[in-house]
């Protein structure tokens, strides 16, 4: 008996690097810093281990095109809910990867790690208390620092990815520059061995091509 | 968060992992790029710096 060669799976990957999509995740400071989680279910995003979807339907592999199950990203961060801007929830392009489904107007995937983060500076009321007291026991021009930037930094520094403070005025989602938003997402994508190595050009790119669409505000990189 | 309806399905296998080693010593240090550089590491202006950075 010979297998159709149509009918079985292809274990060749399609891509050699992440699918990048747009998505929000809900802030959560806990006594091991800041975490990013779900905004849908109270799931967080562990940090420096890839993100893995399960389904509570019990489909053997994820996503599956008949289900919902899968890790969410858009396409383009013009789709992104108006209350983006709210208290607590940070924007980012995240890389998707494993098992992917693409959508007219996103993905859904196996794996997902965040590869730049966005902190709007009106989370700033959030951690205010905790900046204050980071503030007293720090000299110096410590105090000048945003709380905002206090939290990138954390994220920064928890999750080793680059994050970006945007400011209260930075483009609503339905008016984002939809072209610049696939640059940051491809610099984000295509530099990533780059920052890794610790290539301050590549980190540059990225917040330079954030920055042309998001607005102008402190950006955090972790070490090499 | 709307995504439309499924288009294609595909295997992305990363030749870069997008997750970042875990490194202790990393989660200590980040680097403020200031205005298109980067400020001074370690400095009065990096108020987290508990550690020499090293980018």
């Amino acid at each position: 008996m010979t297998e159709d060669p149509d009918l079985a799976p292809d274990p060749t990957p399609d891509l050699a690097e992440p699918v990048a999509g747009w998505r929000v995740w809900r802030v959560h400071t806990g006594a091991g810093g800041p975490e990013i989680v779900s905004p849908v279910r109270p799931v967080g995003w562990p940090a420096r281990r890839r993100m893995t979807a399960a389904c509570d339907r019990g489909c053997a592999t994820v996503p599956t095109p008949t289900c919902g199950c899968g890790l969410y990203a858009l396409a383009d961060p013009v789709g992104l809910p108006p209350n983006t801007a709210g208290q607590g929830r940070v924007v980012g392009c995240t890389a998707l990867w494993g098992r992917t489904i693409e959508h007219t107007g996103g993905f859904r995937a196996e794996h997902g790690y965040p590869l730049v983060l966005l902190v709007r500076t009106d989370l700033r009321s959030m951690f205010r208390g905790r900046a204050r007291l980071r503030e007293g026991v720090l000299s110096g021009s410590a105090g000048r620092q945003s709380s905002g930037g206090l939290l990138a930094r954390d994220l920064a520094s928890r999750y080793g990815v680059p994050v970006g403070v945007i400011p209260d005025h930075a483009a609503l989602p339905g008016r984002i520059d939809v072209p610049g938003a696939r640059v940051v997402a491809l610099e984000a994508t295509r530099g990533l061995a780059a920052r890794r190595a610790g290539d301050l050009g590549a980190h540059e790119r990225l917040a330079a091509a954030a920055r042309e669409v998001f607005g102008h505000g402190d950006w955090f990189a972790p070490a090499a | 968060m709307h995504i439309g309806r499924p288009v294609r399905e595909l295997i992305a296998e990363p030749v870069v992992d997008p997750v970042p080693a875990v490194d202790p010593a990393d989660e200590s240090v980040a680097v403020r790029l200031d205005h298109g550089a980067f400020g001074p590491v370690g400095g009065p202006d990096d108020p987290g710096a508990a550690s020499p950075a090293r980018l």
